[in-house]
């Protein structure tokens, strides 16, 4: 299965991405992944630093732009790109979800992380996240 | 639709507008306190919630609302033009020096510390006063504020309507210029693209193949988060307001309730940030040419043409039915374009009318133009603020290596530094309409005056 695809049709300014999962850990993980490359390549992020962080909310799209805004936080205020996203914990209950994850990354190095976009936000629009056959999938719109 | 939608663009330019600037504008004809139309600018395109290059405004005493949407992420992103005595003569033999150094001095992309240190409690005060912060603190003159928009500060600001999470985030990026469309530009003033000598000469441009400098950057890290924190409160209070939207990116909150005075407020608060990022990397580029040219900026006659917003929401007042009323103008992606005497106008501009700095893409050169009397009777005083993608990033790349088009560009004269070859690559020419159209269309509409252009020569982005 495919972890994330950029789309080239839509949001003319921004980045837009599917991510996708066999399960709802999985599609958070991916859409970890396909934020972090929207601002560096990957390739070379080296788990050096952990940060750990807990998120409860009310619904499960809530859920997702918490975790992705955490990440575009994280690269501005630390400066860190992260090459591992553990989930320790995912709590589902009507109404309320509870999510407490793992980071581990290190700093950007623009010699060494080939720079991407500098990504400012997570935008409503269009955000979606959809049950399908073969497990969940995310629609993104990353403000650039 | 509670009014009509109003798309300013010439026949050519509606032929390439994309479907979701009309499903766009439409949603925002339907919100609540909304005046007399739903407008977008020539080089309109498809954003989130408002399209880029939306213009509305909101009647406060009618219910109408304030919306991060309507705004953007990037809080009072904006231009500023600085002219100089050099020209491409005097320039030329030291560009790639010169760029270089302005590239090493002025960070760029993703995860960067700005050039300015400062503690949590500094960044507050800069928050409040944005550029006299850098007024009182050396970065600035008193002419450099006089010439910006608002005089670089927006007064309402108040620090304590703004998350710690904000701050933590964006109190380490003064000084910074950020990535995708962000840039910085040397460019040329040639004789033929001068329209309005008068007017230009006022301005401090010339020709005679002058140089002059273009920036391109706003509030970063800080203003992202200050409109994520606020999208997420609105969100959770507009059932309490009876405000249904059609797109939850336009969430929003009656301008007249706490919630939406405290994001006027935090908003005031990343336009001062934007404001003082932008003085000191004019401070830095002043030091960067004394270092390579050896003269002081005085002696290079470096002054401020301007600095102009792009995202902001601000209080103006238009006669609606022959009636003067205080109106909430959201103007995300546009630029302000007040005529001569307007009573909101920064002094020094009251004979000229506003200067408007509209950047094109890296390949096809910017424009400066000045604010009209059409704009405040069709467009509540506003203008196109770029030329206004044709194609998506990711289409863009798969288009052109960013490699190849830096190579190309200095085949065409224009010496390219990026930190992103893919983020080059999304700003290639081809991706954007033509400036030359998008200025056609509003000197045709009248909504502003096309004054000099401007030719590029080297370009430093993120």
């Amino acid at each position: 299965m495919k972890k994330f695809e950029f789309r080239s049709d839509i949001a003319l300014s921004d980045c837009a991405f599917y991510a996708y999962g066999k399960n709802l850990e999985d599609l958070i993980v991916n859409a970890c992944e396909a934020v972090t490359e929207a601002m560096v390549s990957r390739e070379k992020i080296e788990a050096k630093e952990e940060k750990s962080f807990e998120i409860r909310t009310d619904s499960l799209e809530g859920l997702l732009y918490l975790v992705l805004d955490e990440i575009i936080y994280l690269k501005d205020a630390d400066q860190l790109v992260f090459c591992n996203f553990e989930i320790k914990e995912l709590e589902e209950k009507p109404k309320s979800y509870f999510l407490s994850m793992k980071l581990a990354g290190e700093k950007i190095d623009h010699d060494k992380h080939e720079s991407h976009s500098d990504v400012k936000a997570v935008t409503y629009h269009q955000f979606e996240v959809k049950k399908t056959p073969t497990g969940y999938r995310a629609s993104v719109i990353l403000d650039i | 639709m509670r009014v009509p939608a109003r798309i300013f663009a010439s026949p050519k330019l509606l032929e390439t507008m994309d479907k979701g600037v009309y499903d766009q504008i439409t949603n925002v004809a339907t919100l609540p306190g909304i005046v007399e139309a739903a407008c977008c600018m020539p080089d309109g395109h498809w954003g989130y919630g408002f399209p880029i290059g939306g213009v509305a405004a909101f009647d406060p005493d009618a219910d109408g609302v304030i919306l991060p949407g309507g705004i953007g992420f990037d809080i009072n992103c904006g231009m500023r033009l600085i002219t100089t005595s050099l020209t491409e003569k005097d320039v030329l033999p030291r560009l790639h020096d010169l760029i270089a150094h302005l590239y090493a001095k002025i960070p760029v992309g993703a995860g960067q510390h700005g050039f300015v240190r400062m503690d949590q409690g500094e960044f507050r005060q800069v928050l409040k006063k944005g550029a006299k912060w850098c007024l009182e603190n050396g970065y600035a003159e008193e002419i450099d504020l006089e010439h910006t928009e608002d005089y670089g500060r927006f007064d309402w600001a108040d620090p304590e309507k703004v998350t710690q999470r904000a701050i933590s985030r964006g109190y380490n990026q003064i000084g910074t210029l950020g990535s995708g469309n962000h840039y910085l530009e040397i460019q040329v003033v040639r004789d033929k693209n001068i329209f309005d000598k008068k007017l230009a000469n006022a301005f401090g441009v010339f020709g005679q193949d002058q140089i002059v400098i273009m920036f391109h950057c706003g509030s970063r890290g800080f203003g992202h988060q200050v409109a994520t924190d606020y999208l997420q409160e609105f969100l959770r209070v507009m059932p309490k307001y009876g405000i249904h939207v059609t797109d939850r990116q336009l969430a929003c909150a009656p301008f007249n309730s706490p919630e939406g005075r405290d994001y006027f407020a935090a908003m005031a608060c990343a336009a001062n940030m934007a404001f003082a990022n932008r003085q000191v990397i004019y401070h830095q580029i002043q030091k960067c040419f004394s270092d390579i040219f050896g003269k002081s900026p005085r002696d290079l006659g470096m002054e401020q043409v301007y600095d102009i917003s792009h995202n902001t929401a601000k209080l103006e007042k238009y006669m609606v039915k022959s009636k003067e009323k205080e109106l909430l103008i959201h103007r995300k992606g546009a630029t302000r374009s007040f005529p001569p005497g307007h009573p909101q106008l920064e002094t020094g501009f009251m004979e000229t009318g506003q200067p408007i700095i509209i950047g094109g893409s890296m390949e096809t050169g910017s424009y400066l133009l000045a604010g009209t009397q059409e704009a405040i009777e069709k467009s509540w005083g506003s203008t196109a603020h770029g030329s206004g993608r044709l194609m998506s990033r990711h289409a863009a790349k798969r288009k052109v290596s960013g490699k190849d088009l830096q190579e190309e560009m200095e085949e065409k004269g224009i010496l390219v530094k990026a930190a992103s070859y893919s983020g080059l690559a999304e700003e290639a020419g081809f991706a954007y309409k033509d400036i030359h159209d998008v200025v056609e269309a509003v000197e045709l509409s009248g909504i502003s005056k096309k004054v000099a252009a401007f030719e590029p020569i080297g370009n430093i982005k993120g």
